[in-house]
């Protein structure tokens, strides 16, 4: 007879030393593991609403300007630096991981400032002329665009900021106490280059010293080749370098209408985007000297962005109330739309891992983007005083979502509303880990309306508070949407068949291509 | 692979130019199996040659990006379970010298039913032969015992409560021989139970349940629960279950203290109660023979099956083979195993007991224990079975002058806690435990700080009440109706509703319309014969499953249809479960007017056709048929 009962020595089991780590016995047998999927459903229910409790997306606001913010420019060299412009004219550059003022220009432009722009290029700076090695172009309606000494460099902003902890003296216009002996000459422009026509927009090319402007056309300048603001004369040649205009001919149709923003494309340096008020959306090659291809839409486009990773994308923020995003090698249909924003949408920003959006709209919201899954936003981030938000802008890092409204704040976000900041230990951050894994596995990533989710939870995912007025447009726009789609049905209904086939969202929204 | 392939030819140096099925190939496939990279590096990797499954409910998706994700997902879901296999084979395994217990006959003359205890702590060794005692609480000669007793093994195994009938509790520390606490509540303990870790235990005393932690003190009455004979504790749902005389089974959650739900059997007086422990169904055995199973959020039972033809005294669940296997035993003396999938084609093994088994108790690895007369006998129910002959038990103890009430496997050992009017006794039966614990679900070798952390964890891990249900795989399946019958893409609206056949979207429909797509109101002319249908399959007719599919049931209508309508609709109200001699009277009667009918329309339909009753020739035979008809009637 083979007798053989199970024992069990402590040797195997207790610490082998007190405070040593208990062994571990593991034993991978479902039976061993009861209710292992309920187990971890719960889990996925418990991290769902752990991130709707934790989201708390406001950091803080950088506050001083005394008009609307209308831009937010981040600094791509430096991540830490940003730019923003008031309705007075008025410059400012913030250190962000502070949130402290570093420069201010009052009065920069006798107008709005439609447009910033922070050049990637390293100047000489020596401690002669008292210059940084950065530059700051700016352009407003006063038909001039101003290059300015976009700051001190890095040595003297972290002087700053022992000076500013030790006295914390601040003068009443917010500038730190050693900006005040070369006040004079901070506000004064470096090179300034003129125009007949008002600017609404700037872009830097990628490399070289060579900037874009539009007004009624799209204009190559060369940094180099402002006037000087000590050199009296006004004489000094300041022309355009190029003038890009749709077919390249001059006097053309579309000199009438303005041109509202123009983006040099970063990875394919040459390309140019420029959205005109003629609802135009124009792409321009500045080797072929004019336009390459181009589409009106239905409505005009308040902003656009180019995907930092995918060089042939971009996105419009269309006065419709949507995003578009287009691949430019087929401008015929839109390859995704975002709706969410129940107004005029006034800005868009990729982040800068191209896997996120950000817009701004004229309803009052910021709403964050997953790149690819449209319908429906990630996120919606409002404030009670928040007014309308005329520009947005990313950190570096892709953590932070920087937003300028008409009330004159500029806001810093997390671009994840539940995202702990400070220092964490690997324990939590595992456990972080775990929680994405089990609300990716449990919430469902399809776009199916039931969200592909197991349960409550894409219910409680997707569930966000939205002020009274913007619930309130939201089933505004929803019954009107409905309408529309049963007009267009009935219509359908009493025409000849195949007559009036339904359109694409995709392709309705674009008018005509010129090519 | 490509690589190797690359280098492999140019090596070669023969140009053999890209011929698959040359030697040189064969010999580089033969290489490649060991130059591969080891699995567990390749979890990314797909599995070689695993596909997707190809179930209709995958394929049948409209969603291309649904369907790839969840075919993803059902990859990948194949993929850990490889790893995972390895892993428990080659990384996870225990200890030497843990392996499970063993009891095999040598012969064909030796039989393990006759081992003694004796004997078996006489080839164990020394540790595992400690395991077996005996605890005399008889009170010594001319004294009276508070007994019988009744046991409890902590979820881990390291603790053992024992409660007296005449009100004596006690835990302790059974393998350290250490006592927490001995109380005597001077009044009727009928069963005592472990909340979810070793700090709280319940008692159903006289009238309520009372839950004392562990230094014996008194934490909570709970008044809700009166007359209670049997506690059964969900640990993962924190739901303490009673029943008892009253045959209110109810549900409380011990973490909130609130009542979940309270369902009234309505068979009266019910001390037979058991879990399952991969579902949470509760087992409930009645007096009239039925066994029921209960959920918290189904008022009447999930399944109500005619177990036995006398009372059950007896219910447990294999914690083996997806908690498939029952065991009930009834005062008839009847021990049956069930599968639990396949009720309805009666048990799978069943023997007679000698006497009526009391208590039928399964342990971790399928072994299932009966306690009869003064004896307690040990089964393998998986054992093949040679001819029809039940089978001999695996082990068997005699308990002179005592009889054993209660039974218990200790969690991973190979000990059976018994339970009887002169004490407890602890028995060695090997192969009853499983050798290999998993640390991060119950540790018999835990500290405190352990077990603190894994009483938050639980707590957090609660699952909740109505998630409970008869299969707890339909958790993160694919629901087959959105799949299939429901709306198929096209048909359903932008918002997933439902559209009219018409293409009307779910807007602008009627209010009827709407409820017709919803199943919540009939459709025209639906009205089947599914009392008929549910009378002839009198096979199954002694497991009742309430139908909980899409259409909901629908009120019954007083209709005057035919003759015995009154007879039907007696039938009807009455349990199809409950076998008594007045229903089955109606029912032989109902199938008797059924056959009449019949017989009259199909001579109506013959004599239509024309060919009169005349036209079949008469036969001797005819005589057979008549008799035949007669006897049926009977």
């Amino acid at each position: 007879m083979k007798i053989k009962a199970l024992s069990r020595s402590l040797d195997a089991h207790a610490p082998s030393s007190s405070g040593a780590p208990a062994p571990q016995s593991r034993n991978l047998d479902p039976a061993q593991h009861p209710f292992a999927q309920a187990r971890e459903y719960t889990r996925a229910l418990n991290a769902v609403k752990m991130e709707r409790m934790f989201a708390k997306p406001f950091v803080g606001a950088l506050e001083g300007h005394s008009d609307g913010v209308y831009v937010v420019e981040m600094d791509r060299t430096r991540g830490n630096v940003v730019a923003t412009g008031a309705g007075d004219g008025e410059i400012r550059l913030w250190h962000l991981p502070t949130r402290s003022l570093l420069q201010s220009i009052p009065k920069a432009h006798n107008s709005i400032i439609q447009s910033l722009c922070l050049s990637p290029l390293t100047f000489s700076s020596s401690s002669s002329n008292g210059l940084g090695s950065r530059r700051l172009l700016s352009c407003g309606t006063d038909r001039t665009v101003q290059m300015w000494d976009a700051n001190p460099d890095s040595g003297r902003i972290e002087a700053a900021m022992d000076d500013d902890e030790e006295d914390g003296a601040r003068d009443e216009d917010g500038t730190i106490g050693w900006l005040k002996d070369r006040k004079l000459k901070r506000t004064e422009p470096l090179l300034t280059w003129h125009s007949k026509v008002a600017f609404n927009s700037l872009t830097h090319h990628a490399s070289s010293p060579i900037f874009a402007s539009a007004s009624t056309s799209i204009q190559l300048w060369d940094l180099s080749r402002g006037q000087s603001s000590s050199s009296s004369s006004s004489s000094s040649s300041s022309s355009a370098l190029q003038t890009l205009r749709w077919g390249t001919s001059t006097g053309s149709s579309s000199d009438t209408s303005s041109i509202n923003v123009v983006r040099f494309n970063q990875s394919e340096p040459e390309l140019l985007v420029g959205l005109g008020s003629d609802r135009g959306v124009n792409l321009y090659d500045t080797r072929t000297g004019g336009a390459v291809n181009g589409i009106t839409m239905s409505m005009r486009a308040n902003d656009a962005a180019w995907n930092p990773i995918e060089p042939s994308v971009f996105t419009l923020a269309s006065e419709d109330q949507n995003l578009y995003t287009f691949d430019i090698r087929n401008m015929k249909s839109a390859t995704q739309i975002y709706k969410d924003h129940v107004s005029a949408v006034m800005s868009v920003a990729y982040s800068p891992t191209g896997q996120d959006l950000v817009s701004g709209s004229y309803d009052r919201t910021v709403r964050l983007w997953s790149v690819g899954r449209g319908n429906r936003s990630r996120d919606v981030y409002h404030t009670s005083r928040m007014q309308r938000v005329f520009s947005t802008a990313w950190t570096g890092d892709a953590r932070f979502v920087l937003s300028g409204s008409d009330d004159g704040n500029v806001r810093l976000w997390k671009s994840q509303a539940s995202e702990k900041l400070g220092v964490i230990s690997t324990k939590e951050l595992k456990a972080a880990e775990y929680r994405e894994a089990l609300k990716k596995k449990w919430g469902g990533t399809a776009t199916t309306p039931s969200g592909g989710g197991v349960g409550e939870i894409t219910r409680i995912a997707k569930q966000r508070r939205v002020p009274k007025a913007i619930k309130g447009a939201q089933g505004l726009k929803r019954t009107m949407e409905k309408a529309q789609r049963v007009k267009g049905e009935r219509r359908r209904k009493h025409t000849r068949e195949g007559e009036r086939k339904p359109q694409s969202a995709r392709k309705k929204a674009i008018v005509g291509e010129k090519k | 692979m490509a690589r190797g392939k690359s280098s492999g030819s140019g090596g070669s140096g023969s140009g053999g130019g890209g011929d698959n099925h040359s030697p040189r190939n064969a010999q580089m496939e033969s290489i490649r199996s060991h130059t591969r990279l080891p699995t567990s590096l390749q979890q990314s990797a797909p599995l070689q040659g695993v596909r997707p499954p190809k179930s209709l409910s995958l394929s049948s998706i409209p969603d291309k990006k649904l369907r790839s994700n969840l075919s993803r997902d059902a990859l990948s879901t194949l993929r850990a379970r490889s790893h995972a296999t390895q892993a428990d084979t080659y990384l996870y395994q225990g200890p030497v010298g843990e392996e499970a217990g063993q009891l095999e006959a040598e012969g064909e003359m030796e039989r393990t039913a006759r081992l003694t205890q004796g004997e078996i702590k006489d080839a164990v060794g020394l540790e595992a032969a400690s395991k077996s005692f005996s605890l005399d609480l008889s009170g010594g000669r001319g004294g009276v015992g508070l007994g019988p007793y009744r046991s409890a093994y902590s979820p881990n195994g390291r603790q053992l409560l024992l409660a007296g009938r005449a009100g004596h509790l006690a835990s302790f520390d059974w393998q350290a021989g250490k006592l927490n606490c001995e109380i005597q509540v001077k009044e009727t303990v009928r069963d005592a139970t472990w909340l979810h870790n070793s700090s709280f235990f319940a008692a159903a005393q006289k009238k309520h349940v009372f839950i004392y932690d562990s230094a014996g003190a008194e934490v909570h009455r709970l008044k809700e629960h009166v007359d209670v004979h049997r506690l059964e504790f969900l640990r993962y749902h924190f739901l303490l279950c009673s029943v008892g005389g009253g045959g209110w089974l109810k549900y409380h959650d011990t973490s909130t203290g609130q009542m979940v739900a309270q369902h009234r059997t309505k068979l009266g007086a019910c001390d037979t109660l058991a879990q399952n422990p991969l579902t949470a169904v509760l087992h409930l055995g009645h007096g009239n023979g039925t066994v029921t199973l209960w959920t918290p959020n189904l008022p009447q039972p999930a399944l109500s099956l005619l177990a036995h033809r006398g009372p059950v005294s007896g219910v447990s669940v294999s914690p083996r083979d997806g908690g498939r296997e029952m065991a009930t035993s009834g005062m008839e003396g009847g021990i049956k195993v069930w599968d639990c999938r396949l009720l309805g084609r009666g048990p799978v093994r069943e023997w007679v007991s000698r006497k009526p088994a009391n208590e039928v108790q399964y342990s971790q690895r399928g072994l299932l224990a009966t306690a009869w007369g003064t004896h307690v006998s040990i089964y393998d129910t998986k054992a093949p079975l040679s001819s029809r002959a039940p089978p001999g038990p695996y082990m068997t103890n005699n308990f002179p002058q005592s009889s054993p009430v209660s039974l218990a496997f200790c969690p991973f050992e190979d000990v059976l806690g018994v339970g009887h009017s002169r004490g407890f006794d602890s028995l060695l039966v090997p192969g009853a435990g499983e050798p290999r614990f998993d640390s991060m679900e119950l540790d018999p070798f835990e500290g405190r700080t352990a077990r603190r952390e894994r009483e938050v964890r639980g707590l957090l891990d609660k699952i909740r009440p109505d998630m409970i249900s008869v299969d707890p795989s339909f958790l993160g399946q694919v629901r087959e109706d959105a799949t299939k019958g429901g709306a198929p893409r096209e048909e359903a609206g932008p918002s997933g509703l439902a559209r009219a056949q018409d293409g009307t979207p779910y807007a602008r429909l009627g209010r009827l319309e709407r409820l017709r797509l919803e199943g919540k109101a009939a459709n025209d002319g639906s009205d089947s014969d599914e009392e008929d249908n549910h009378d002839e399959d009198s096979n199954a007719a002694n497991v009742a499953i309430p139908s909980s599919g899409p259409p909901p049931p629908q009120k019954e209508r007083k209709k005057a249809r035919g003759k015995n309508t009154s007879m039907k609709r007696y039938l009807r109200k009455k349990r199809g479960n409950v076998v008594d001699q007045a229903s089955m009277q109606v029912q032989a009667k109902l199938q008797r007017a059924r056959e009449e009918h019949e017989e009259r329309r199909e001579r109506k339909e013959r004599m239509a056709r024309g060919e009169g009753e005349e036209q079949r020739e008469p036969s001797a035979l005819d005589v057979f048929a008549v008799q035949k008809k007669g006897r049926r009637r009977r």
